[in-house]
């Protein structure tokens, strides 16, 4: 059963789809089914014995197209559709060990450009109004398959938090004529002590309203709405980056360290969003080495966040850790 | 890099696409841009 849910109280939908309770559970790694299938051993998702990235539609899937009928009624106060729409899973490598951190340099700038190409096919879909391209990393996220892979959710609708951001960026362009993401960047830049590193494209922050203690947003410095616009050298400077992003976070603690990496890009129902602007967000949710941020009653119940630290301590500490900078030069020494 | 990618259909209907990627003077070498 799958379904879109309207919540009359919070005006959002909440997406029913109860035959992911029996999806794949942390299976023993010969039996991953990311892995590509090798001759004489079970098949996988993945029929072939090789691969450099592979994309598929999702085998549990939350959204789906074309999308079963809904199997409850729906009344004037409870509103239902069909959860129409796309999952896919996008296997970043053929190896099983690993993470996206042990990606070449090459490997990244590969897999954003399959990034760019789903967001440009499945956007493009007339039934699809966002394309959500996101990673969960780590038992204490709840992934439930470790093969290094990322997920892309094409939706029906705008997503609610996106929906806020849409509202606050042309709430401040209507006010100021600016960008809100682009003085924030200005802002951040201007301080200097949420900086966690930049390149000639890109900078990376734990902003100074950060909700987790190493929250690290990446923004590119050019506004733009999506990767479509991204040059070849964007491209470049958004894997470097990305990569010296994710050794920083490892080499924190010296563990592989648990992420929700999201990419937030403008809507693709055929709208003008002249006034967003591209970003990732990383949300970790180790407050310590050893300690999770919960996302406890004041979160979970009231939307308010509670962060135990402030940003400009834990971005030096992200800072020191290397590599220190994002300009290419700490890849010669890997 | 140069992308290229093949659309397959698995048994259960689904879509899976596998994207390959070679070097652009590989590329040039047999004749792309």
């Amino acid at each position: 059963m799958s379904e879109l849910r309207w919540h009359p109280i919070l005006e959002e939908w909440v997406i029913t789809a109860t035959h992911r309770q029996d999806r794949t559970f942390l299976p023993p790694d010969d039996y991953c089914p990311l892995c590509p299938t090798q001759p004489g051993a079970f098949p996988t998702e993945v029929p072939s014995p090789d691969y450099q990235i592979v994309t598929f539609e999702n085998k549990f899937p939350s959204l789906q197209h074309p999308a079963p009928k809904p199997a409850v009624q729906e009344t004037e106060l409870y509103k239902v559709r069909p959860a129409d729409g796309i999952c896919e899973v996008v296997c970043y490598t053929p190896r099983h060990g690993g993470t996206l951190t042990d990606a070449s340099l090459e490997e990244m700038g590969n897999l954003i450009e399959v990034w760019t190409d789903r967001f440009r096919e499945l956007g493009s879909k007339d039934f699809i109004d966002y394309v959500l391209i996101f990673e969960n990393k780590g038992k204490d996220i709840g992934v439930t398959l470790t093969h290094p892979h990322g997920q892309i959710y094409a939706f029906p609708f705008i997503p609610p938090k996106i929906q806020r951001e849409l509202d606050s960026a042309l709430k401040h362009r209507n006010r100021t004529g600016r960008c809100l993401f682009c003085d924030i960047i200005d802002e951040e830049l201007a301080d200097s002590r949420r900086i966690v590193v930049e390149n000639d494209s890109f900078v990376a922050m734990i902003p100074f309203f950060a909700r987790y203690p190493y929250e690290v947003y990446v923004l590119s410095r050019a506004h733009h709405q999506s990767m479509l616009g991204f040059n070849e050298k964007e491209c470049e400077d958004l894997a470097v980056i990305l990569k010296a992003v994710l050794m920083k976070y490892d080499n924190l603690w010296g563990i592989s360290q648990p992420y929700m990496m999201i990419m937030h890009q403008a809507p693709t129902d055929g709208r003008d969003y002249g006034y967003y602007h591209y970003h990732i967000e990383f949300h970790p949710p180790l407050r310590t080495k050893v300690k999770l941020k919960y996302l406890a009653g004041c979160e979970s119940g009231a939307g308010s966040f509670i962060n135990d630290t402030v940003a400009e301590e834990k971005a030096a500490e992200l800072r020191e850790a290397e590599p220190k900078t994002a300009d290419n030069t700490f890849l010669r020494e890997l | 890099m140069a992308m290229s990618k093949k659309k397959v259909i698995l048994e259960d209907g689904r879509y899976l696409i596998y994207y390959t990627f070679e070097k652009k003077a590989a590329a040039k070498r047999r004749g792309g841009k």
